[in-house]
């Protein structure tokens, strides 16, 4: 035990410290992306998966999601979906990084702003980042709302 | 006179029934999610109309002025609208279905901050934006949306 200290032990800057050195070993947090897509009925609905990269991503989409069964080519798939008008748009946003440790996929109908705010706030940590640097404070949403189908 | 905190729910209704028959009643507020369409400019995501007005046929015509670009008489167009998903297919069909909306979900009962007329149309691409907009416009905005998820469908 002679470089681990009991827990409480550790101060922030440590936790950061460690934090730091587990991503440059590939032992970040997961990382996140949302793919929003407008079909030709008005209806956006908003789609997150948590993954280790983009490959991975698109392979969990590709089983889960809305559009599946077409492989590891997403943005072409939804490019040429919209080309032939069998959806209005779409937009795939990335940089979002996991609050949790398990990969997923989660989608939800994004006419509600509150609800998308609670669902993206509860599984990345720098959502407001990604979207915008605006807040909403002291959100309340019913329970089952923040389920995430673990894949 | 009794101090605010003996009021009762019942006094409040009463005493808000007693405004609206001396013509001060306060103004009320909806929020409708709707997705627009231009045949020639499609867009991605939800839009919200924050609509704060008298009464519901002031509403459906502060939204019709933001579609209707010919010298109509806003009061007449409206006057057989009976909910907001009507209101937009009257729209659409005025405009041949080129450019118009579809209504997602219509939220009633929001307390306006504004103390006069007035319609906005706020984009949802960002919910968090949109969010923030929606709760300077009615301070009970969140919580009747978070009661409602989908809101109403007219």
């Amino acid at each position: 035990m002679k470089h681990i200290k009991p827990i409480f032990e550790y101060d922030d800057e440590d936790i950061r410290g460690l934090m730091g050195d587990m991503e440059t070993i590939g032992q970040g947090p997961m990382k996140g992306w949302l793919i929003i897509i407008t079909n030709k009925h008005g209806l956006t609905t908003g789609e997150i998966i948590i993954a280790d990269d983009w490959k991975e991503a698109q392979m969990i989409y590709d089983k889960n999601g809305t559009i599946s069964g077409q492989g590891v080519h997403l943005a072409s798939v939804l490019a040429a979906m919209k080309q032939n008008s069998s959806l209005i748009a779409w937009d795939i946003i990335d940089d979002f990084k996991a609050r949790v440790y398990t990969k997923g996929y989660k989608k939800w109908d994004m006419a509600n702003p509150y609800a998308t705010v609670e669902i993206l706030d509860t599984f990345f940590s720098n959502s407001r980042t990604v979207m915008s640097n605006m807040s909403v404070n002291a959100l309340m949403m019913p329970p089952g709302i923040t389920e995430l189908k673990k894949v | 006179m009794k101090h605010l905190r003996e009021y009762e729910e019942q006094d409040i209704k009463d005493l808000m029934g007693d405004m609206k028959t001396i013509g001060q009643a306060p103004m009320e507020g909806w929020i409708v999610s709707i997705s627009s369409f231009d045949v020639d400019n499609p867009s991605l995501g939800t839009k919200y109309y924050a609509i704060t007005a008298d009464n519901l046929k002031e509403a459906y015509a502060m939204v019709s002025e933001d579609w209707i670009y010919e010298e109509e008489d806003l009061v007449s167009f409206v006057e057989d609208i009976d909910n907001f998903t009507e209101l937009s297919e009257k729209i659409n069909d005025s405009t041949d279905q080129q450019m118009g909306f579809v209504v997602l979900g219509v939220w009633e009962g929001l307390r306006p901050i504004s103390k006069e007329s007035e319609s906005f149309i706020i984009d949802g691409i960002n919910p968090f934006e949109a969010g923030r907009i929606l709760s300077q416009k009615f301070s009970n905005a969140q919580s009747v949306m978070t009661a409602n998820p989908r809101g109403n469908t007219e």
